[in-house]
């Protein structure tokens, strides 16, 4: 529908009269434009120690070069790889698990008729995003290490108890678990106000040519929202290589490092913490560069499939 | 609107404040030889204002700041009188202040004197021309400094140079103790262990008989705190013979670990592990809740940790049993039967003055100078209203009498320069202090017992300001990892502590580890 | 919406009703643990007793966290910067999103790649800072308003919203002689306000709960949010490797005391906010 009136003549004017119909969509663009460049892109040119031996009181332009060095330290380190891989396993994992309930919670949730309902489990699904992963990762150990409620409850029906913290295999659907917890709600939202600009007649059409209520949901209504689902699936497809620090570090424990250790803590613990920001814009350089050829890539595949992009 | 109010008030005060710093530029020229006294003592020179890095905790007294406040006006009106300084106090963060002196130091807009406790940072700042050289201001106006805290300062000397002046600790304290349960040891009719074979044999009889009859007996309780290395080092480092002073130089506390011999004791703690001697999962618990809940609840009869830092849950502890329980102990015998327990170092924070702050060098020092008088420090530390008890111990007042005289909750944080009080040195005062603190659970008898199991077998690692490139690079994840590693070898299966073992060694030697002990002793050899 | 009220449908109502109750349960136990936490003592905590519901029930936590110097002098200016951050993010999302939600706009795809690839963009803190600082804005309020006011991420999503309206309607607001700064006002913007709500409650949360350009733009103590005092005063132990002598370990009760308070303003605006999107929205005038 949409896109038959998207091939409108606009084209076919001529330029004065293009800019007079348009003028003032450039001129409220001119703000943000200036914005993105003073304070995004502008920072940007910093990112030049990633090159350099950077020495805090040479400033960054007369630190020396040393050209790929951290690159080469990176790339040639067992640590960064083995992060590098344990950063895709979990967010993939996120975009498995993850992803997908926050559309189905928002789409049964919109079904609910009881508004109370409806309003109390949007804010209190809303309400695990406030808190920090340091207190996360406390009620996780008192809920989830082996002297902890859930084994004892485990224990109780008879099961043997379960190495939720120390096995790096169980840990990761931890990890999993724990996100969804703490941002469905956030996601859910977005959902929702894309479901409440749907169109309920096109909903009452398919019942009136029998459709059944599953039948309306996955035909009619979730395609409704299929703009807003592929672009939220665009851009964590573009993170896939950036993750969290607070989340994987807060999680994780010595005996589960080997699936705990991502890019983040990694910059964390051979950058940063040594005062190497040199070493760690390299990294970071990184992963902007791949971040950025996936967006384009991704985005460019999904209007190929017919699907929005977004851009 | 409250924000251009703000900012009309920002920038003025920063007007303010160039234009003064201006106006004083000169500095102290006039020569010292004041009336008597230490050095430089009562000299008055030219104007100067200085900037003084402050710690923000958030407990400032209602309507002031911690820029502003009853204390910071005391400091000042005391700096002016003698010196003719105006001192403007700069706050920054607790947390994460070192980051944040890093960010300061790079934009170059630093307060003129600025400290961290790391010497990592202190070294790099040094070693990158970001300090100035203290040296002359140091010998012209640091009398009361160089007299009362001498013996700290010579860490603050990066190859002859001084770039920073050294805050003294206080009481000399150890880093880590044991504690033992005294009602189980007298359920089990056994001594306190003066060995480790008595604590084995103490341990193993826990387990079987479980003297004090609660529902999960965990002989010796740890934790997975992954930021230290408190509940290992004292007992592996029994096992390490530091023959050398080399090899105590090289090895230090941080890798005491990886030193020769360490392996036994990772051996040993392996096997108590899975012999069910050692808390089951402890490195799961990275958040010490559950290492706390089981101490405070009566579970565990041993424990390795931060010596003060028990008292806390002995407090809880002895209030629910009504009787004696923990009690410091001292069973870590070195292979010729004495004992090794590492204090800490006599200096404590890096004190410095970046190279930007050149032109105020002499007023710093002078402000760093007059701290270091205990008086003064007391002074400060305490407020200037404080009292002192019978024992000559300054009483502390609670943040809430603090806040009603509007003085910040932390007074202690002005004092940096020195810890070292009168009192601090004597015994009895000491011991006084502790019982005073510890009223609930303590008695003279338990502290004076403290003390000397602290004292016992007091030792101090040799230390030089030199950090080479690769330990300042790769040193805080090298420390990180070898907690791994222990955690790692000691869960491990003991058919598999040896393959363990050697991976995970493995990995720190790729972290940059051997390089870094190399660059040690290389170090070492070259100035000795 | 006209269901056919069969037995299938009450079914369907009661299995969900149900399931999301238990969710919301589920959902609430870690919170409701910071709540019993924080009205504990803290012997309690440090027992490890407290779980569901608060032992030796005591407001001491509260109490100490109110007393804090300059946390109610903090609070109320946060609130006054979140609310003002708040409107200057929503103008400039909205001012970029629109124009590039408009079909056939010439140079769109350009600028919106350059929006796109700043979401990828992370320089570290040091140029960042040093950018700040070249502005004059260190230790100015205006440091936590300017550097994060639009994010691209945002942004987009208010652009798909725009996009999803009916350009009917536009053609409709053209014809009765409006330019597009009318259009966006009297056409556009009514039709989007549950994306409106949403973001805005976004960029309120964002700001509320950012600490580290309050960390690190800023120094003076008057310009601390209240996050940032209420983490100082969780950071007031004293390290006792570093600080020597006793040390008291901060309570975990007085963290969460500090945790429930910063969470405090949002609990309260936002039931203000959901009435945006639960509202179904009308789009009768169109014709599928």
């Amino acid at each position: 529908m949409k896109k038959e009136n998207e091939k409108k003549p606009i084209k076919r004017q001529s330029a004065k009269v293009y800019f007079q119909n348009t003028w003032q969509l450039y001129l409220m663009l001119l703000i943000p434009v200036i914005y993105m460049l003073a304070f995004r892109y502008l920072p940007m040119v910093g990112t030049v120690i990633a090159f350099k031996k950077f020495n805090v009181f040479a400033g960054i332009w007369k630190s020396p070069w040393v050209g790929l060095a951290h690159f080469k330290e990176a790339f040639g380190a067992a640590e960064f790889w083995s992060a590098l891989k344990n950063t895709l396993i979990l967010n993939f994992g996120d975009l498995m698990i993850g992803f997908p309930i926050p559309i189905m919670l928002a789409v049964f949730l919109f079904e609910i008729r009881n508004v109370r309902i409806r309003k109390a489990t949007q804010t209190i699904l809303y309400l695990p995003n406030f808190l920090s992963w340091v207190i996360i990762a406390g009620v996780i150990t008192q809920l989830f290490s082996t002297s902890g409620l859930v084994n004892e409850l485990l224990h109780k029906i008879g099961v043997s108890e379960v190495n939720f913290l120390s096995s790096p295999f169980i840990w990761r659907f931890v990890y999993w678990l724990s996100g969804v917890w703490h941002s469905a709600g956030y996601s859910l939202i977005i959902y929702l106000a894309a479901l409440s600009g749907t169109d309920p007649s096109l909903g009452e059409a398919a019942y009136i040519d029998g459709a059944t209520r599953l039948q309306r949901i996955w035909y009619v209504t979730v395609p409704q929202i299929r703009a807003t689902i592929s672009i939220m699936l665009i851009m964590q497809l573009g993170k896939i290589v950036s993750i969290d620090f607070d989340r994987p570090y807060m999680l994780g424990n010595t005996l589960v490092k080997s699936a705990s250790n991502v890019i983040s803590t990694y910059v964390y613990n051979v950058g940063l913490q040594s005062g190497r920001f040199d070493f760690a814009t390299a990294v970071g350089l990184f992963q902007s560069v791949v971040g950025i050829v996936l967006i384009l890539s991704v985005n460019k595949i999904s209007k190929n499939m017919g699907q929005e992009g977004i851009m | 609107m409250r924000t251009s109010r703000w900012l009309k008030s920002c920038t003025a005060a920063m007007l303010a404040a160039v234009m003064l710093a201006g106006c004083g530029s000169g500095g102290t020229t006039a020569t010292t030889a004041a009336a008597g006294g230490a050095a430089g003592a009562e000299e008055k020179g030219e104007e100067v204002t200085i900037r003084v890095m402050i710690w923000d905790r958030g407990d400032a007294a209602p309507g002031t700041t911690v820029e502003n406040n009853a204390l910071t006006d005391w400091i000042k009106a005391q700096m002016k009188e003698k010196y003719n300084i105006n001192v403007e106090y700069v706050s920054v963060p607790r947390a994460s202040s070192d980051d944040k002196v890093n960010i300061m130091m790079t934009g170059g807009n630093a307060p003129d004197i600025v400290f961290t406790y790391s010497q990592n940072l202190f070294n790099s700042f040094a070693q990158n021309g970001g300090l100035a050289d203290l040296g002359t201001a140091y010998d012209t106006y640091g009398g009361d400094i160089e007299q009362y805290l001498g013996e700290a300062q010579e860490i603050g000397l990066v190859d002859g140079t001084r770039y920073a002046v050294m805050k003294q600790r206080g009481i000399e304290a150890c880093r880590h103790t044991a504690y033992i349960r005294q009602d189980w040891l007298d359920a089990l009719g056994m001594e306190r262990p003066k060995t480790k074979e008595e604590l084995f044999a103490y341990l193993e009889a826990v387990k079987e008989k479980n003297p004090g009859g609660v529902s999960n007996v965990i002989p010796w309780g740890m934790s997975g705190k992954m930021d230290t290395e408190m509940h290992y080092v004292n007992f592996v480092g029994s096992y390490v013979d530091l023959s050398t002073e080399k090899d105590a130089y090289v090895y230090s506390e941080q890798y005491m670990a990886v030193a020769p011999g360490s392996i036994d004791g990772l051996r040993k703690l392996n096997e108590l592990y899975n012999k069910g001697l050692i808390t089951k999962d402890f490195a799961t618990d990275t958040t010490e809740d559950i290492f706390k809940a089981q101490v405070s609840s009566g579970n565990v009869g041993f424990l390795l940790y931060d010596t003060e830092k028990v008292w806390d849950y002995i407090s809880v502890l002895t209030q629910q049993e009504g009787k004696d329980t923990f009690v410091p102990v001292s069973c870590f015998d070195l292979a010729d039967g004495s004992y090794r327990n590492p204090f800490e170092q006599r200096y404590g924070m890096f004190l410095m003055i970046p190279k930007a702050s050149e032109a105020k060098l002499d007023a710093c020092m002078k402000y760093l100078n007059w701290q270091a008088d205990p008086e003064v420090a007391e002074n400060i530390a305490y407020t200037p209203d404080h009292e002192r008890d019978e024992l000559g111990v300054p009483i502390k007042a609670t943040t809430e009498v603090f806040h009603a005289s509007k003085y910040p909750g932390t007074p202690d944080d002005y004092n940096i320069v020195n810890l070292g009080f009168a009192f601090t040195s004597d015994r009895t005062a000491v011991i006084g202090k502790w019982n005073k603190e510890q009223e609930v659970w303590g008695n003279l008898a338990w502290f004076e017992n403290y003390y000397n199991v602290r004292n016992e077998g007091k030792y101090r690692f040799p230390v030089y300001s030199n950090i080479s490139q690769e330990e300042s690079d790769y040193g805080k994840n090298v420390q990180d990892l070898m907690i791994e590693y222990v955690y790692k070898v000691i869960s491990c299966p003991t058919d598999s502590f040896d393959a363990t073992q050697q991976a995970e060694y493995g990995k720190l030697v790729s972290a940059g580890m051997q390089k870094i002990l190399d660059a040690r002793a290389a170090y070492y050899d070259s100035v000795n | 919406m006209s269901e056919i009220k069969s037995k299938a449908d009450k079914r369907f109502q009661l299995f969900w009703n149900t399931f999301f109750i238990v969710v919301s349960i589920v959902a609430l136990i870690p919170i409701i643990r910071v709540i019993s936490v924080s009205f504990s003592s803290k012997d309690a905590i440090l027992s490890g007793k407290v779980f569901l519901y608060p032992i030796q029930f005591t407001l001491e936590a509260y109490v100490r966290a109110f007393r804090s110097g300059s946390f109610l002098s903090a609070f109320g200016y946060s609130v006054v910067l979140m609310l003002a951050s708040t409107v200057i993010c929503m103008v400039m999302t909205v001012i970029a999103a629109y124009p590039l939600s408009r079909p056939g706009l010439k140079g769109a795809g350009i600028i919106m790649i350059m929006f796109v690839l700043t979401m990828y963009l992370d320089p570290g803190m040091i140029p960042k800072y040093l950018n700040v600082k070249n502005f004059n804005m260190i230790d100015t309020v205006w440091a936590l308003i300017i550097p994060e006011a639009l994010s691209a991420y945002n942004m987009i999503i208010m652009c798909t919203a725009f996009k999803s309206i009916d350009s009917s309607l536009y053609d409709a607001a053209k014809i009765d002689g409006c330019n597009e700064i009318q259009t966006l006002v009297k056409v556009a913007l009514p039709l989007v306000y549950p994306t409106l709500a949403t973001l805005a409650l976004f960029y309120a949360v964002g700001r509320w709960n950012r600490l580290s350009d309050v960390l690190y733009y800023v120094n003076s103590s008057r310009l601390y949010t209240v996050q940032m005092v209420l983490k100082q005063m969780i950071e007031a132990v004293k390290i006792s490797q570093e600080e020597g002598a006793s040390s008291q370990l901060v309570a975990d009760n007085i963290k969460s005391a500090s945790i429930m308070i910063s969470m405090l303003p949002m609990l309260v605006v936002y039931p203000f906010i959901q009435k945006y999107f639960t509202k179904g929205i009308m789009l009768g005038a169109v014709k599928g």
